[in-house]
Order: structure tokens, then C-alpha cells, then sequence
């Protein structure tokens, strides 16, 4: 597999309080990589450092594709967009098209056909009038989805996608990641990674510092027996061993 | 009632009323959707030092307004990033510290001070020719600006952390929208005058969000909006000599209420007409 983004020795804090410490991270193409953690243990933290939205105190981040850092996209948590704005669905979505050399140009023809496309593909056509904020949960997380799309990412960082969404919109969530992932790569963070159990490639546990296990280190009868037993398949130690003890 | 018009001042005022919609109807939508009513109500008394300081000095008044509101304006928005709950104690404090320089220096000026209650709250009927010059080139700059940088600021307004993500020039988009917030404030004060200013900011929006979620559309119904109440508000203060920003601002209001009330009713029949059925 080819590594695509490196992060390397990464320090990072908010104010003196350090979140992140001796960050080491590979990213390769077509992984399905799931960033787990508890709350408060820098995930978020991690993608915003990432994205490039934080600076890092110490450490780099390497981009090895050309042009990779201007074509990652972004899903963040519901919280994080200001639903007091009043928006359209196509308008959102649309502006996902906007970037650092376009946003004082008029949207170009091309931009709102690809908006069209995306909403068209994920089912979202028939609401492109509505506005935003009278969405549920999951049209909503579709519609952030959409809006990453449209700028053509080659990788995909989606922020706790699963939060506050329902149980048939997750496996809807799950199974269009998986398709996607043939084409992309999928970051995913999240608090509670059951969903997603089945098809990740790597897994990395953040908290404060990151653990980093392989997909091959799940024992598959292990694995059988925990189906069932979420809260247990990403567990470290007794009952359910299936990564390896962090050193 | 048509030889009104041809008074000089009623030109002025009307001209006023005009050049005031289009600036609430440009910022006001970004003011109410960004939650930045508190800061620009910030910026708004904080002027009124300077005027106060220009007034002393025995300049325009409205050059001292410009000055300070500008420079309260930037200070704000490069402070504002990483101390957030911190900026909103300063605000407060500089409210009230601008509003207290601007009545020391009021007071210092030697003789009659007529226009005091003039700034405060306001009067359209006595702008002066060279005022609405001024206004009418920050209106300009306001408009061309916002037109300019439209996706951008809508952008930002919308989702600062993915703007980042997308490398927008986030932090310049969010002073520049302050500046453009300063410059309103400047435009108004002749008009409504700096403590009723923010109704102007934020009534046509109210209104206008009742009709469209599409912002440009909101753009628009809340100039027409503004014109109507401040051409309302121009003839009521001319014809039973009612203060013209307070009249404005209580029609403006009054509106409000209707246009809320009767869509509520609007509603609940709708949902009755839909349990009959």
C-alpha cells in the first residue's frame, strides 16, 4: 500500500495543556483507518491538525501525492456548522466547491452540475430546496457527505459520523463507506466504533499519545465469538484480547 | 404632500433613508446569522467616543465616529480568535468606555451642545449635504466589498472550521466583515443615531428570515424592508414631529409582530386544516 500522509513526532496543546504528544501516523491509499479514543483524548484534535484547520507545536505532517493536502475531505460533527445560518440544501452542498483560488469567482457552470450529480447519487435531489436546519440526523449527515464530494477528495475524514444518527442510517453510512473506500481513502473518527468493526483496515487508539494496530491482529475467531459483544472487539486486555498491549 | 420633496433637507433625509436600507439589508443578514449583535452594538457606542473627541476638536463628527468604530473594529477581530469569552468582557467594558469619553468631550466643548441628543438617537431630517457625500461613498465601498467577497463570507458564516479546511482566508474574511460592520455603523448613526443602530442592523433581517431561507433573498426583503420603515418613520417625524430614529425603530418593531403573529396563525390553521383532514 502507498503511504499518502505521514505525520511524524507530532506535538500539540491547547493554551499549556497538552493534547497530543509523539504523534506517529501513516495514511495510505484505499485504507479504511478508524481513530478511536475516548472523549477528550485528542481525536478531533488529530484531524483538525490533518486538515491543516491547527497548527502543530512541533513535529510535521507530510503530504506524499502530489497536490493530496488540496484534496482531502471533510465531514465535521453536527455541532460544528452554525445552524443559524439559513441555507438550501443544493447551496450547502454546492459550497463545498468553494476553495482558496475560487471563492471571489461566480460558481462555474461545472460546479453546479457536479452538485446536481452528488445529490442525484445520494439520494438528496428531492430535498435540494429544503433548508438545512429542518433535516433529520441522517439526511443531515448525507448532506455534509454531498458537500465533501463535490470537491473530488481523495481522502475522506468524517468527524463522529455516527454520533447522532440512527441505527439504519449507520449501516446506510457503513455500506456507502465501503463502496466509497474502493475509490478513496476513509478516515473515521469516532467514540464508539462498532459500526464500522467489519470493514476498517487500521485502527488507531488516540489518547493523548496513538497506539496503531493492523486489521490482522483480530483474531477471526475471536472476532466471530465478540459479533455481538461490541463494546468488547476494540477492547484491550481481558476478557477479549484482539489488539495487541500497547507498549 | 408632493412639495415636501422639494425642501432641500427632505431630500437629504430621503436620500438617507435610502443609502441606511441598503447597508442594513447587506450586513444586517451576517450580523443576525453570526450572532455579532453584541459586537456591533460594541463598535455602535464605542464611536461615540470619538465623535465626542471631534466634536471637541471642532472637526466632523462623523470623521471621529469613522475613526474610532474602525479602530475598535480591527482590534476586535484580531483579538477575538483565540480568546473568544475573554473579548465579550472587553466589549462590555469598551461600550461603556466609549460612551463615557464621548460625554467628558461633549461636556469640555464650550458652549451649547445641540446635537448630542442627535447622535444618540438619531435625526434624519437634518443630515447635512457633505454627510450623505461620505455615506454615499461608504455605501459603495460596503456594497462592492460584500459583492466581492460574497462566497467567501457566506462560507465562513456558514462553517468556519471547514472554510479552514478548505484554505479560505478565514481570519482576513473575519476582519474584513468586521470592518464592513464599522463602516454600517458610521452610515446609521446619521440616521437612527448610535444607541438605536442595532435595531436597523436586525429588524429587516427578523422579517426577512420569515420569508426565505436564501440568503440572497434575505439580502433583499430586509433593503426593501428598511426603506419602508425608515420612509415611515422619515414622514411621521416630519408631519407630527415624532424623534425619526425612535419612530423607526417602533414601526420596525410593530411590523415585526404582525409579520410573526400572523404567520403563527397561518401555521396553526394549517395544522388544524391537516387534523380535520
Amino acid at each position: 500500500m502507498k503511504r499518502i500522509i505521514e505525520v511524524k513526532n507530532l506535538y500539540f496543546g491547547y493554551e499549556k495543556n497538552l493534547v497530543l504528544e509523539d504523534v506517529n501516523l501513516d495514511i495510505f491509499e484505499k485504507d479504511f483507518l478508524l481513530i478511536i479514543g475516548p472523549n477528550g483524548g485528542g481525536k478531533t484534535t488529530l484531524l483538525k491538525l490533518i486538515l491543516g484547520i491547527l497548527k502543530p507545536w512541533k513535529g510535521e505532517i507530510n503530504f506524499y501525492d502530489d497536490n493530496i493536502s488540496k484534496k482531502i475531505g471533510y465531514v465535521p460533527q453536527f455541532s460544528s456548522f452554525n445552524k443559524n445560518f439559513p441555507i438550501s440544501v443544493f447551496n450547502m452542498v454546492l459550497m463545498g466547491t468553494i476553495d482558496s483560488k475560487n471563492f471571489i469567482k461566480k460558481y462555474k457552470k461545472e460546479e453546479i452540475e457536479k452538485t446536481k450529480e452528488i445529490l442525484d447519487k445520494l439520494d438528496l435531489y428531492y430535498i435540494k430546496d429544503e433548508n438545512i436546519n429542518s433535516l433529520s440526523g441522517g439526511l443531515l449527515q448525507r448532506v455534509l457527505i454531498a458537500r465533501s464530494l463535490v470537491a473530488d477528495p481523495k481522502v475522506l475524514l468524517l468527524d463522529e459520523p455516527t454520533a447522532s444518527i440512527d441505527i439504519t442510517s449507520q449501516l446506510n453510512l457503513r455500506d456507502f463507506l465501503l463502496e466509497l473506500n474502493k475509490k478513496i481513502t476513509i478516515v473515521v473518527v469516532t467514540h464508539d466504533p462498532t459500526s464500522f468493526a467489519q470493514i476498517y483496515d487500521h485502527i488507531a487508539c488516540v489518547n493523548r499519545r496513538l497506539f496503531y494496530h493492523g486489521r490482522g491482529e483480530l483474531d477471526a475467531q475471536l472476532l466471530e465469538k465478540v459479533y455481538g459483544c461490541p463494546v468488547e472487539l476494540l477492547g484491550h486486555g481481558i476478557p477479549h484480547t484482539l489488539l495487541k498491549e500497547h507498549i | 404632500m408632493l412639495e415636501v420633496l422639494s425642501y432641500k433637507f427632505m431630500q437629504n433625509a430621503l436620500m438617507a433613508a435610502f443609502l441606511a436600507s441598503i447597508v442594513c439589508g447587506i450586513i444586517g443578514p451576517f450580523i443576525v446569522t453570526r450572532r455579532l449583535v453584541f459586537i456591533s452594538g460594541g463598535i455602535s457606542h464605542i464611536s461615540f467616543g470619538g465623535l465626542g473627541i471631534a466634536y471637541w476638536l471642532g472637526i466632523n463628527p462623523l470623521y471621529g465616529a469613522t475613526a474610532f468604530s474602525l479602530a475598535a473594529a480591527t482590534w476586535i477581530g484580531f483579538s477575538k480568535q483565540d480568546k473568544m469569552s475573554e473579548s465579550d468582557l472587553i466589549i462590555g467594558i469598551l461600550w461603556a468606555f466609549g460612551m463615557a469619553i464621548g460625554i467628558i468631550f461633549i461636556h469640555l466643548t464650550p458652549g451649547y451642545a445641540p446635537n448630542l441628543m442627535t447622535f444618540l438617537f438619531g435625526n434624519i431630517l437634518t443630515v447635512p449635504r457633505f454627510d450623505i457625500f461620505i455615506i454615499s461613498i461608504l455605501v459603495l465601498v460596503i456594497t462592492l466589498s460584500v459583492l466581492i467577497f460574497y462566497k467567501g463570507f457566506v462560507s465562513v458564516a456558514l462553517d468556519e472550521e471547514y472554510s479552514k479546511a478548505r484554505k479560505l482566508p478565514v481570519r482576513s474574511l473575519n476582519i474584513g466583515l468586521l470592518i464592513l460592520i464599522a463602516l454600517s455603523i458610521v452610515t446609521l448613526i446619521q440616521v437612527v443615531g448610535i444607541i438605536l443602530v442595532i435595531a436597523l442592523l436586525t429588524i429587516p433581517v427578523a422579517v426577512a428570515k420569515e420569508f426565505s431561507i436564501h440568503f440572497k433573498k434575505i439580502i433583499l426583503i430586509s433593503i426593501l424592508f428598511g426603506i419602508s420603515i425608515c420612509l415611515l418613520g422619515l414622514f411621521i417625524s416630519y408631519y407630527i414631529e415624532f424623534p425619526s430614529g425612535a419612530s423607526i425603530v417602533i414601526i420596525g418593531s410593530i411590523l415585526l409582530g404582525v409579520v410573526k403573529g400572523v404567520k403563527k396563525i397561518l401555521k396553526m390553521k394549517l395544522n388544524l386544516d391537516e387534523t380535520i383532514n
